[in-house]
């Protein structure tokens, strides 16, 4: 192991080399989609992108604590500051920023309500019922994918099912599915955009506190109310 | 006597403090030799300090044994007593510096800033040691200790060149070590940790400059807190360098 030898003074700050090397270069670019039973009928949605960068360094594995600064320069040039969020082995990971360049607009196309299903639960007063009104809707919604830079990307869109929203279909059909996460691997060239429609059901239930039909008071036959006044 | 072993070792931690390894040879009389380690900080933890003896000749180690070692503190309330009448008085030195020359007011200002920014941490701590000898002879003595000030720590800078297509970078990494203490360390082996040393109330580790002043219910709450929170762990990884 190499040795570091050095003088450190007092109220100073002082810069040492540490290493130098080749490191493989990768951009990681990843949005993720996910609705519950009233997002998902809303008009619009837009996501953040979210990139990271993840440099595989050659020769031994040096550990950065997290948080450590990074400098990307291109040409020269820095071009962009950010810092450490892990070491892992060789690998050298950023933190994750959002890439502004790269927007997802998300929009409504279409609702098919679906019949609703009515059953009963019980409420607080012994009068009074809770009806459930349960149907499912399917929804189709377009997310259309845009990227600003002057450069090709890849970007990996995650939509994750939840406990009202699942999946039907999609166009394209998902690169992979585990479920509950359906993963499309898009390439979006400079300046071009790219279009996802996905078809969902959607698990809408209403709840009403009703009176029970035996104690709603008839018209015309209102109770005679007695007088408690002596 | 007193004594002031060369630092021979730093070992920086990143989020502030490490530990201090000393070295000395001395001559040993007959019967107690009393030693006082010089230029010990007032941020060493009393409890890390450690002396190993290191014998020159084999035959020594039934001759040379370690007595005891005496460590103490200095008082908080006097060192800060001493603290705020020496940054008083900077503050009026710096001030009324502004009437001589730009040279003389630099030197002024370069003699003053040490006392403006003088904390408890640097103050002395008391680390003495007795070593009882059967005979004259000599001896090498190590000795280690933590010390808690943050004002020392080290951080990394990485500057990355990426290639024109985007597949391939080159990696630049530095070490910046930050010294913000008033002890320096000249020609010292240095060694770097990832590690964090526990919280403020329990070490007692001084904070860096422009650290919120802790109230006393703020610590009270902090400390119960403490007391609830299930400690996870926290094991040093040395940095390959």
């Amino acid at each position: 192991m190499k040795k570091i030898k050095a003088n450190i003074p007092s109220r100073k700050k002082i810069k040492l080399e540490w290493f130098k090397s080749q490191s493989d270069f990768k951009i990681e670019r990843k949005t993720e989609i996910q609705y519950n039973s009233n997002s998902v009928t809303e008009n619009k949605h837009n996501y953040d992108v979210n990139i990271k960068y993840i440099l595989t360094k050659k020769g031994d594995p040096k550990d950065l604590p997290s948080g450590s600064p990074i400098t990307l320069y291109k040409g020269g040039l820095p071009f962009l500051f950010l810092s450490t969020s892990a070491t892992i082995g060789n690998k050298i990971i950023s933190e994750e920023i959002i890439d502004a360049d790269v927007t997802v607009d998300d929009d409504i196309i279409e609702i098919k309500e679906g019949k609703p299903e009515i059953t009963f639960e019980d409420a607080l007063k012994p009068k009074e019922h809770v009806e459930v009104r349960t149907r499912y809707d399917q929804i189709t919604r377009k997310i259309i994918i845009e990227n600003k830079l002057d450069n090709e990307i890849e970007l990996e869109l995650n939509f994750k099912q939840t406990k009202d929203v699942s999946f039907i279909s999609s166009e394209p059909i998902p690169t992979e599915t585990k479920e509950p996460i359906f993963m499309f691997k898009l390439i979006i060239p400079s300046e071009g955009s790219k279009k996802i429609t996905l078809k969902l059901q959607a698990k809408i239930v209403k709840r009403v506190t009703k009176i029970k039909p035996e104690y709603i008071i008839k018209e015309g036959k209102l109770p005679k109310y007695k007088s408690t006044d002596q | 006597m007193i004594i002031d072993p060369k630092v021979t070792k730093l070992i920086i931690f990143n989020y502030g403090g490490g530990i201090v390894e000393r070295e000395m040879r001395l001559s040993l009389q007959r019967g107690p030799n009393d030693f006082q380690i010089q230029n010990v900080p007032a941020s060493f933890d009393p409890n890390s300090a450690d002396i190993t003896l290191e014998f020159v000749n084999p035959g020594d180690k039934e001759l040379f044994s370690l007595q005891q070692t005496i460590v103490s503190l200095p008082d908080i309330e006097t060192a800060r007593q001493i603290i705020d009448r020496e940054k008083a008085a900077a503050n009026n030195i710096i001030s009324y510096s502004i009437d001589f020359t730009r040279e003389v007011r630099e030197d002024v200002n370069r003699l003053c800033e040490a006392s403006k920014y003088r904390s408890y941490a640097d103050m002395k701590g008391i680390f003495d040691f007795i070593i009882n000898a059967k005979n004259q002879g000599e001896v090498i003595v190590k000795i280690q200790y933590f010390i808690t000030d943050l004002r020392i720590k080290w951080q990394t800078t990485l500057n990355v060149n990426v290639n024109n297509d985007d597949k391939k970078a080159e990696l630049e990494a530095y070490i910046v070590v930050d010294n913000q203490t008033s002890f320096s360390y000249d020609n010292v082996e240095l060694g770097f940790a990832i590690f964090e040393l526990p919280s403020l109330p329990a070490t007692g580790a001084i904070a860096p400059p422009g650290a919120p002043a802790t109230a006393q219910p703020a610590l009270r709450q902090e400390m119960l807190s403490e007391l609830n929170r299930m400690k996870k762990t926290q094991r040093m990884r040395n940095l390959a360098l």
